[in-house]
């Protein structure tokens, strides 16, 4: 793990992030918007693990940490989330509704999970190379349909590598208090390889998701890979995290991998790339604001034309 | 040739042709799906006849998965009632894919529908209306009086999700493509009509699935009993239901659908006829679940008497 490389990454996610939280406050953004700060660490190092070519990915409702670790692009996730015409779906998808190359989202918990293994039911039928990433968390977990699919992609033994990334809330509820047994023992009863890794810890993290990949890209078979990790802001913009304690807050904060990562750096690299990061995210909001919108009625004529497709 | 094989001669053409998958449960022989539609082709194309475990809600998504790498996937919902069970992965998943990412699904549920033999509630509806005005996705109803693998391979080739409607008394009959005995056969966008031979019609019964063949009967018994010529417009495309603004030729219509009437389909096809100044009537299941006693069963649903006679009721003597 090349630990400043990493750490860039992580810091533009996160100041991606704060920077959407100001301008929701000031109302230049509008909708609902799902931060990841506190979990960049997991999208960087995943991604980072894709062949671009073969591999798919299916992501969540909080994507905007998947989306830039796979595009490294602030600019146009800034225009989606603005409804400009730059956004990878032309604005029309907003925060939550993205697909862009191999990478595709949407907006219900868990149910990406479930497509995802259709698609890497696909790829196994035509005997592809490659391989799907399917992001789900401990909250999405619990649909039916995750819960089925689980079964039939081991089952079929279709090449699929599930990250979970547990931060201990679906949205406001406790996962612990609503979840009989554990994660792990549900994964191993399928007979699926499973493997944990603790986001408080970057090397750890680094060298379980090569484990993950690995293992799919070998066998061909599914690996189910949980991650503990934590929000460090709300579950959505309204959320002020009413429901955590003030302790459990401040252990968090305190655990932070983006910050320990920083503190292996020198000051002065670590200052360096903050500065290169906040020029970079003020500059692509910048221009997101000042770029055009989509005419709605091209958009759907241009997606009847095939135009639009992906 | 009989309405099953029809549609089971689409399957095998779309494996050979687009190496389609179908996925569904019980579908492999020798048992060969809970209606025989899938009968002997996992034989010949044991890669392609996937069955599943009765998993619905996570067997559409694989589905919407492999539709979305550009796969033709037929879906089997063993009876239309399950429908209910697919419900995200089609609204909130393949019509948004559709839609909001202008991605090409060609991706079909199969749904074996329909009452009349007993199967009590859970096993009898006509559920297609909860799938009908969503935008991004078709429903299409196929019947004995138009090819259904016909209807099937359009459907798939059009690349939008496509919910098509079977209707379980119709798997065993003939396909009637042509005139007989006393009507003529005429297709043209997506609508069959049934017409009494050399007669200008005074009706015309407007109706879709496998409740054409009680239209069919009942317009025999008006022409014969009553000397009342009706047409009978059977649609396909439920979706598109303004043709038959086009297609309707008497002031006098009724609409005909097996499941319950409220809301129905029929409520949105009289809307657009009402616009042309048609006097329009629906006629549709009782607002009850479906019975399995056959008396009561019988009660709830639309019979051919119950055509005729709201016929002769309205009809000026």
């Amino acid at each position: 793990m090349n630990i400043e490389e990493v750490y860039e990454q992580c810091c533009m996610i996160r100041t991606f992030e704060r920077k959407t939280e100001k301008e929701f406050e000031k109302g230049v953004m509008r909708g609902t918007t799902h931060g990841c700060i506190g979990q960049e660490l997991i999208p960087v190092l995943v991604m980072g693990c894709i062949d671009k070519e073969h591999d798919y990915i299916t992501g969540t409702h909080r994507c905007h940490g998947q989306v830039l670790s796979y595009t490294g692009d602030p600019y146009r996730l800034a225009c989606e989330m603005m409804g400009r015409s730059d956004g990878f779906n032309c604005g029309m998808g907003g925060s939550q509704h993205i697909r862009v190359g191999n990478y595709i989202t949407n907006g219900v918990t868990g149910g990406m999970a479930a497509v995802g293994a259709g698609m890497a039911l696909s790829i196994k039928k035509a005997r592809k190379e490659g391989l799907v990433v399917s992001f789900l968390g401990d909250g999405g977990f619990q649909e039916g349909y995750v819960q089925e699919t689980l079964n039939m992609a081991q089952a079929y033994q279709i090449p699929i590598l599930y990250v979970l990334e547990n931060n201990r809330y679906a949205m406001s509820t406790p996962t612990a208090s609503y979840i009989a047994g554990v994660i792990k023992d549900r994964i191993l009863a399928l007979g699926m390889a499973y493997g944990f890794a603790d986001a408080r810890d970057p090397e750890g993290l680094s060298r379980a998701v090569c484990e993950a990949f690995a293992h799919v890209r070998e066998e061909g078979t599914p690996y189910f890979l949980e991650v503990s990790t934590f929000r460090l802001c709300g579950h959505s913009k309204s959320d002020d995290r009413a429901y955590m304690t003030e302790a459990e807050k401040e252990k968090d904060v305190a655990d932070d991998p983006v910050a320990k990562l920083r503190a292996q750096l020198q000051e002065e690299r670590a200052q360096a790339i903050d500065n290169r990061i906040s020029a970079r995210i003020e500059d692509a909001f910048s221009r997101a604001k000042n770029a055009g919108e989509t005419d709605f009625s091209k958009y759907q004529e241009d997606k009847k034309n095939g135009a639009i497709s992906a | 040739m009989k309405y099953i094989l029809s549609l089971r001669q689409a399957i095998d053409d779309l494996i050979k042709e687009k190496n389609a998958y179908v996925l569904g449960e019980d579908i492999q022989d020798p048992y060969g799906g809970a209606f025989k539609v899938t009968k002997g082709l996992s034989g010949s194309y044991p890669e392609n006849i996937i069955a599943t475990p009765m998993s619905e809600q996570g067997f559409t998504a694989l589905g919407v998965g492999m539709a979305l790498m550009g796969d033709y996937v037929i879906e089997e919902i063993m009876f239309g009632d399950f429908l209910t069970l697919t419900a995200d992965q089609m609204i909130n998943h393949a019509a948004k894919f559709y839609g909001l990412y202008g991605q090409k699904l060609h991706l079909i549920l199969r749904i074996p529908s329909g009452a009349y033999r007993g199967y009590g509630a859970t096993h009898s509806q006509s559920l297609e209306k909860l799938f009908l005005g969503i935008p991004g996705i078709r429903v299409v109803a196929a019947n004995a009086y138009s090819d259904p693998g016909l209807l099937l391979k359009q459907a798939i080739g059009s690349g939008k999700p496509t919910v098509f409607v079977e209707n379980k008394m119709d798997y065993p009959k003939e396909l009637i493509l042509e005139g007989f005995d006393i009507f003529c056969r005429e297709e043209r966008k997506g609508i069959v009509r049934i017409s009494v031979l050399d007669e200008t019609p005074q009706w015309t019964i407007v109706t879709y699935g496998g409740v054409s063949g009680l239209c069919v009967e009942a317009a025999r018994q008006l022409f014969y009993e009553e000397e009342i010529a009706a047409d009978i417009q059977i649609v396909s495309d439920l979706s598109h239901y303004g043709l038959i603004r086009d297609a309707v030729r008497t002031d006098n219509v009724l609409i005909v659908e097996e499941g319950a009437k409220d809301f129905g389909w029929g409520c949105q096809a009289a809307c657009a006829l009402a616009e042309d100044g048609k006097h329009v009537q629906c006629m549709g299941a009782a607002d009850s679940f479906i019975p399995a006693a056959k008396s009561a069963e019988r009660s709830v649903l639309v019979q051919p008497e119950d055509i005729v006679s709201y016929i002769l009721e309205k009809e000026p003597l």
